[in-house]
């Protein structure tokens, strides 16, 4: 597969959140706002590029029965980071996403890609799958908050859309996230029986 | 045997790179994370109270099984002018931190919201800026060479509580320019942005009269 | 804290702030496990046991190791004449705990494996999951944080009080289990009806899973 291509399968094929549903809870949590999803698909790019990049480095150095815990301590290691980072820089966001920058630790994603991949594969092609599927994370992540922050607060990374339009308060709160969500993976379905044929 | 000290080897090697890693990190981002906790307080201070010139030390008063922390305010003279009370409650899911600023009479100046992590688009709000400002017109402003006015910066819903007595602090789901107008959706967080107000107001000032000060 | 409290802690974040309707936590294995009753009995079970272990063993860790106080046994054996603050490893917080969660679940499978076979049977293959669901680790988190009801917060203070968190874990793994039993009811019914094909599998347990939002949006200011 040309570099090119890993790049870019994450995008569209391989959509770690429509496709795999994978890393649910943050996809969830935190796109009531574009402000707080962005952050957060920034912070899960900087976290999987660089984890890929790490683990496929000292692939040849841990031994495979404790290779999961090790993993773990490499993800945990540059989360943390990541976290203070954000509470030094940007601690409104912090505020307001940091249980679930924390979460990264244990989101599925991550260790999946360094599992499937990042164990098999040299450096750079481990650093464009990170950086493909986070972009891919990104774009999800996005898409349903562009929906429910224009819908659920009539807002748009937090500027009105329509003056003097009453928005439906549902769409902000855990069910509107559900439902968007729902429907979104519905419309890729749809998108890609289309293309299929 | 050899494997397992292979194994915890590898183990103890990786955690102890990642172990110093943080420290280090830990030590590079610890200044910036105070600075802008420190830097948030001191904007705060003097949102509450634009007329004050000093603010004293942080005490701290223990009344009725509540704990209140404030500032006394000064002017130029180091009179005391009014006093700044720092406080917390519930909200609908995260902790809300007022400050507030009041006269001697317990009279409110401004209050400043501190932190709060409540529900973008619905409690959230308690930090929005009055200007409508449309999608469009921040569009068109990125383009445009001439720089912005710069516009109120005290959000709405806390500008409310400027200049009223604390009998007043009621929240009402009305626009009512005698009492506090709740935000749309958002009553519980409403309600508690005001509790936070009003409790510690009332508390200052009983103990206060009690000489507990 | 009396009986009620207790009580209400576990209304609170079984109903009110359940976990998965409220709060966006553990839903991997709430998708995932949530396709037939039988199987999202156990993965319940087994989550409500390394919920409360967890936040029992994080709390000790932290309040020992981790918090910069008196009882930061560091502090006891090396600290003679430094300050309590150079032994502040709170930035350490996240992978410790995860570390700890793994250990944890890998010890209670050779204990159940050992001690009873039967249970092993019926949860064994759950266990491994549960490190990476991130409610474990939530719940271990928002326990140093205190303990919130309705928004007010109990045992309020680093760390918040043991008690209140093994509460809140115990209650947070109770929910998990409500809202994943309930979820496995409706999905076996699903799977006879004829559904649009773009909405088969996942699609449609999300909106399911959003209906059941709503319903349980009924219990907020149950408790006051």
């Amino acid at each position: 597969m040309s570099l090119f291509k890993e790049f870019l399968k994450g995008i569209w094929e391989k959509n770690p959140v429509l496709v795999l549903s994978l890393g649910l809870c943050p996809t969830l949590a935190t796109s009531g706002s574009m402000k707080n999803a962005v952050g957060m698909g920034l912070s899960v790019i900087a976290v999987l590029t660089f984890s890929n990049i790490i683990i496929s480095l000292i692939k040849g150095f841990v031994p495979s029965k404790i290779r999961i815990p090790c993993y773990i301590i490499v993800i945990a290691f540059l989360v943390t980071v990541v976290d203070m980072l954000i509470a030094g820089f940007a601690p409104e966001l912090s505020k307001a996403i940091g249980l679930f920058i924390k979460l990264i630790v244990v989101n599925c994603i991550i260790l999946g890609r360094a599992e499937a991949f990042a164990a098999k594969n040299n450096p750079l092609r481990a650093a464009l799958d990170g950086l493909g599927m986070g972009i891919g994370f990104l774009i999800a992540i996005s898409i349903i908050a562009t929906i429910r922050e224009v819908l659920g607060a009539n807002k748009w990374f937090g500027f009105t859309v329509v003056p003097g339009w009453d928005p439906i308060g549902i769409m902000i709160l855990p069910a509107g996230a559900l439902l968007t969500f729902g429907l979104v993976m519905a419309v890729r379905n749809v998108l890609a029986q289309r293309r299929a044929k | 045997m050899k494997t397992i000290l292979h194994y915890g080897l590898v183990l103890l090697i990786i955690a102890g790179v990642a172990g110093v890693g943080l420290s280090f990190v830990d030590n590079l981002t610890k200044g910036p994370i105070a600075e802008a906790q420190s830097k948030r307080l001191e904007e705060g201070q003097k949102l509450a109270f634009p007329s004050a010139s000093s603010f004293g030390e942080l005490k701290k008063l223990e009344t009725d099984g509540k704990t209140i922390e404030y500032y006394e305010v000064f002017d130029e003279g180091k009179n005391v002018i009014g006093y700044e009370l720092l406080y917390s409650v519930g909200g609908y899911q995260s902790r809300i931190k007022v400050l507030t600023g009041i006269e001697p009479d317990g009279k409110v100046v401004a209050i400043r919201v501190l932190e709060q992590a409540e529900t973008p688009g619905l409690g959230a709000e308690v930090d929005a800026l009055p200007s409508n400002k449309s999608l469009l017109c921040a569009f068109v402003s990125l383009f445009s060479p001439e720089p912005e006015k710069e516009e109120s910066n005290i959000p709405w819903f806390q500008a409310q509580f400027s200049g009223k007595s604390p009998e007043d602090l009621i929240v009402v789901k009305t626009k009512d320019p005698k009492h506090i107008t709740a935000l749309s959706g958002a009553t519980i967080t409403s309600t508690a942005v005001t509790k936070a107000v009003k409790e510690p107001i009332e508390l200052f000032l009983k103990a206060k009269a009690e000489g507990k000060l | 804290m009396n009986l009620a409290t207790a009580f209400l802690v576990i209304i609170s974040v079984v109903l009110v702030n359940n976990f998965i309707f409220s709060r966006f936590l553990g839903y991997c294995p709430y998708i995932g496990v949530s396709t037939e009753k039988k199987s999202a009995l156990g993965m319940g079970l087994a989550v409500i046991f390394v919920m409360t272990l967890a936040s029992v063993v994080c709390w000790l860790v932290y309040h020992f190791f981790l918090y910069p106080s008196e009882s930061n046994l560091f502090y006891k054996i090396f600290g003679n004449g430094q300050s309590v603050e150079s032994f502040d490893l709170r930035y350490l917080m996240t992978l410790v705990f995860i570390l700890v969660i793994a250990a944890l679940v890998q010890f209670v499978e050779m204990v159940i494996q050992k001690i009873a076979p039967p249970l092993y049977a019926a949860l064994g293959i759950y266990l491994p999951l549960i490190t990476t669901n991130c409610a474990v680790l939530g719940v271990t988190i928002l326990n140093i944080e205190g303990v919130t009801i309705n928004g007010a917060q109990l045992g309020y203070g680093h760390p918040g009080s043991l008690l209140f968190g093994v509460l809140q874990g115990f209650g947070a793994g109770c929910g998990f289990l409500l809202a994943l039993m309930l979820m496995a009811g409706i999905r076996e019914r699903l799977a006879l009806v004829e559904i649009p094909k773009p909405f088969r599998g996942m699609p449609i347990a999300f909106l399911t899973a959003a209906l059941l939002a709503i319903a349980f949006m009924g219990f907020a200011g149950l408790v006051k």
